[in-house]
């Protein structure tokens, strides 16, 4: 028989002290969506189940027995840390669910300057330990535009990336060791090594469970020189798309390593670049790491662009002014609030990846058709921001009105048919729905097209990590009673 | 009813650092790099006209919407986007080569120009903009016309043909009044702040609907006095980091600062 909620709450009280479980309505509220249902949550329009508390834990030892006391009694429980989540990896589905916060675990635990290597807690918000690192000359070389806001745990576990993954890779290329609580309560630690072959890489169990599978406690991440005065930033206008996505895929497969390689097209360019490229492309690339090193990278891409006329190159401080704008912090999301509310006018994203073949008949289909099937756009565009020798990923921008529905209906008047395009025929033509938002509790419907024979991995971990499965339910994988 | 929006483009001066304040040769400051919006006030006067406009539509009435900026071609695409929006008229006024920044007499002439040439009933202007910052174009454009004022307006509802309900601040004061046309409003904190948005099938519709071109006439005396120098105002404020941590820091805060400040209240 389940618990009751306040029962529940007692248990949490007795491992973690009073002072640490929170029950007030409006943060249990706060805690039962993320921003996938920022337009219900700009409303105060709750439709998800409230959980029963948010506990906030201090260390591994409390997250395992929370673990322990869920997994014997059923309870789900959902994990987070900065609570900047897009794709409803943080909705409490099920009622008196625990959401279980890492936020308040923020010690940076070692900085291994010789071994170039980083240890802290799961709470740890990136643009911290960015800041902290960068005081000693050196970068974790991780950047989404999140990092204001997100937290290690989460970056982990949804397998972010950021704007310089070109150069440094995604979190998967910069985590070495990760400690982790499973379901049962079992703390594992996988050390944090160069390289090793000792059976299959099982970072890649934690990398990415977007809390269905365990809790991240600790991460340890690699370091990298940092030389901003090597920096070289270059910028283009150019009017197709499609030439575009060719001058990067000709500068990622001549073998180039630009740290930032990004290309909008003019509609998601109208947002960002209309003060020097209304109605253009905008392609752009950031050089950096050793003095020679950047410069030769540099010199390359200018090459290459260079044999495509449309070009036009523009004044770097252009760049360079808005990449220093770029990220979001908290002010920035309270701003987007007001501005949803007055006027009605939403934006959501949908991230894919595709082999150079298939992108750009991915672009312009699901271009065509979203525009042409679905009521009040504002705004369909996309950007490429994370490019690799055998493919690309495109990030698409669309903003709508919300017109003649109740904020609780949005969600399935726009939001979900324009991600079906997308995913749909993205996987129709061999790319991957999910680039580095994960794949949360709205892209499940299209998982087992998204692995295909491969879901029998994917099932099988769950089966083996979580038999009870309490672990985030309805992420990754579909929920089923 | 003919009402008329006045705004101005300005740069995001937000995105700028103090390096990058460099007075220019002609005693300007290079804000190309950084992105352009609209003055905060004028969006929301340019939101007022729409709303009047479907207030008018319920009422029966209608409403014939113009949207006015002084600018370079930069402008265009925001005339555009009001074109989508259903605007009547969009128009723009190239101030050319003369530098009316810091000049709301010239301003406001050349506004008052086109409200000779096009009467109005309502001018719907915002009531400062970053650049300039004079508070008085407004004013200007009022007097030359020889209407009625209303400063600090942060409300305004259609009540017939020929009258509003204005509703102003002044001073955390909030007055209600019923206005007849003609007349020229100054908008200030209002109640909406932010423009709606064009769907892109409106755009594509008006995309290619014309953007009217006013000339700008000035007389000498609208264009007395020059600019000699301009000054970064720096507006950082000093600040402490106080060492202790957690209850302790809390009782450090409010015994060697907060304590005294209340004193003094
Ligand atoms: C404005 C904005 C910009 C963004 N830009 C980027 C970007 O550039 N690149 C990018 O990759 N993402 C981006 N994101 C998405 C988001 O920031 C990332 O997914 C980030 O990694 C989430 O981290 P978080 O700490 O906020 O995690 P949360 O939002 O708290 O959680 C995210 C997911 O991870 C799980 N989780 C959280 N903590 C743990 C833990 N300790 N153990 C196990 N599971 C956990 C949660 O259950 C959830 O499923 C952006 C989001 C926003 C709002």
């Amino acid at each position: 028989m389940s618990l009751l909620r306040e029962e529940i709450v007692e248990e949490l009280v007795k491992i973690c002290g009073q002072d640490a479980v929170v029950t007030d309505t409006e943060v249990l509220q706060e805690s039962s969506y993320d921003r996938f249902r920022k337009y219900e949550g700009y409303h105060k329009v709750f439709t998800n189940p409230l959980p029963a508390a948010v506990v906030f834990v201090k260390d591994k030892k409390e997250v395992s027995e929370i673990l322990r006391f869920a997994n014997a009694n059923g309870i789900n429980v959902v994990p987070r840390t900065g609570h900047s989540a897009t794709e409803g990896g943080l909705e409490t589905i099920i009622e008196n669910s625990i959401v279980l916060d890492g936020s308040q675990m923020k010690k940076i635990i070692h900085v291994d300057t010789y071994n170039m290597q980083v240890t802290c807690e799961c709470g740890v918000v990136l643009e911290d330990l960015e800041n902290h690192v960068r005081e000693l000359g050196l970068t974790t070389g991780h950047s989404p535009q999140s990092k204001p806001i997100a937290q290690m745990g989460g970056l982990v576990a949804t397998r972010s990336i950021g704007q310089f993954s070109t150069l440094y890779g995604g979190i998967e290329d910069m985590l070495a060791g990760v400690e982790a609580v499973f379901a049962d309560g079992t703390i594992t630690n996988i050390k944090a090594v160069p390289r090793r072959a000792a059976g299959p890489d099982i970072r890649h169990v934690v990398l990415g469970n977007e809390g269905a599978l365990c809790f991240i406690t600790e991460v340890t991440v690699k370091l990298y020189k940092y030389f901003p005065e090597y920096h070289v930033c270059m910028g283009y206008v150019l009017d197709d798309m499609i030439t575009g996505i060719r001058i990067m895929h000709d500068v990622m497969t001549e073998g180039y390593k630009p740290s930032v390689a990004r290309l909008y097209d003019a509609e998601d360019g109208k947002e960002h670049f209309s003060h020097f490229a209304p109605g253009k492309c905008v392609i752009l690339f950031v050089t950096e790491g050793p003095e020679r090193i950047s410069k030769a990278n540099a010199e390359g891409i200018k090459e290459i662009v260079a044999k495509y006329e449309e070009c036009e190159q523009v004044d770097s401080k252009l760049i360079e002014t808005w990449f220093a704008n770029l990220n979001w912090d908290a002010a920035r999301i309270e701003e987007e609030r007001k501005e949803v509310l007055q006027t009605k006018n939403v934006c959501c994203t949908t991230e894919i990846s595709a082999s150079w073949s298939a992108v750009e008949d991915i672009y312009k289909i699901c271009k065509e058709r979203i525009i042409n099937e679905i009521p009040d756009i504002t705004v369909f565009g996309a950007h490429a921001s994370h490019c690799y020798s055998n493919g690309i990923n495109l990030y698409f921008v669309y903003w709508y009105n919300v017109v003649d529905c109740k904020p609780e209906e949005e969600i399935q008047k726009y939001h979900l048919p324009i991600k079906k395009i997308i995913c749909e025929e993205t996987i129709k033509a061999g790319g991957s729905m999910c680039h580095h938002h994960g794949v949360g509790k709205h892209r499940v419907h299209w998982i087992d097209k998204e692995h295909g024979s491969a879901l029998y991995i994917v099932k099988k971990l769950k089966a083996a990590f979580d038999p009870n499965g309490i672990m985030n339910a309805g992420t990754i994988l579909p929920y089923k009673k | 009813m003919k009402l008329l929006v006045c705004f101005k483009i300005v740069a995001d001066l937000d995105q700028l650092t103090p390096k990058d304040y460099v007075v220019e040769e002609k005693i300007n400051i290079d804000t190309s790099f950084v992105k352009t919006t609209i003055n905060c006030f004028d969006e929301s006067g340019l939101e007022f006209g729409l709303r009047l406009s479907d207030e008018a539509e319920g009422l029966n009435l209608h409403i014939e919407k113009s949207a006015l900026t002084i600018g370079n071609s930069q402008t265009e695409l925001y005339l555009k986007s009001l074109n989508a929006l259903c605007y009547d008229h969009t128009i723009r006024i190239d101030s050319g080569d003369y530098d009316i920044r810091f000049k709301p007499d010239a301003v406001g002439k050349a506004i008052v120009d086109y409200a000779e040439k096009n009467q109005q009933d309502l001018i719907i202007m915002g009531r400062q903009s970053s650049e300039g910052n004079n508070f008085s174009t407004p004013q200007v454009v009022a007097e030359q016309l020889g209407t009625g004022f209303i400063p600090n307006v942060v409300d305004i509802h259609m009540m017939d043909e020929h009258r509003l309900k204005i509703t102003t601040d002044n001073n955390g004061n909030i007055y209600e009044q019923t206005v007849k046309t003609p007349v020229v409003v100054s908008v200030g904190n209002a109640v909406i702040s932010k423009l709606r948005v064009p769907t892109l099938r409106d755009r594509m519709k008006y995309g290619s609907k014309e953007i009217e071109q006013f000339p700008l006439r000035l007389e000498d005396k609208s264009l007395a006095g020059k600019v000699r120098s301009l000054e970064y105002v720096d507006k950082s404020r000093s600040g402490q980091v106080i060492e202790q941590k957690g209850s302790e820091a809390v009782h450090v805060l409010y015994e060697d600062y907060l304590k005294r400040r209340l004193d003094n209240i």
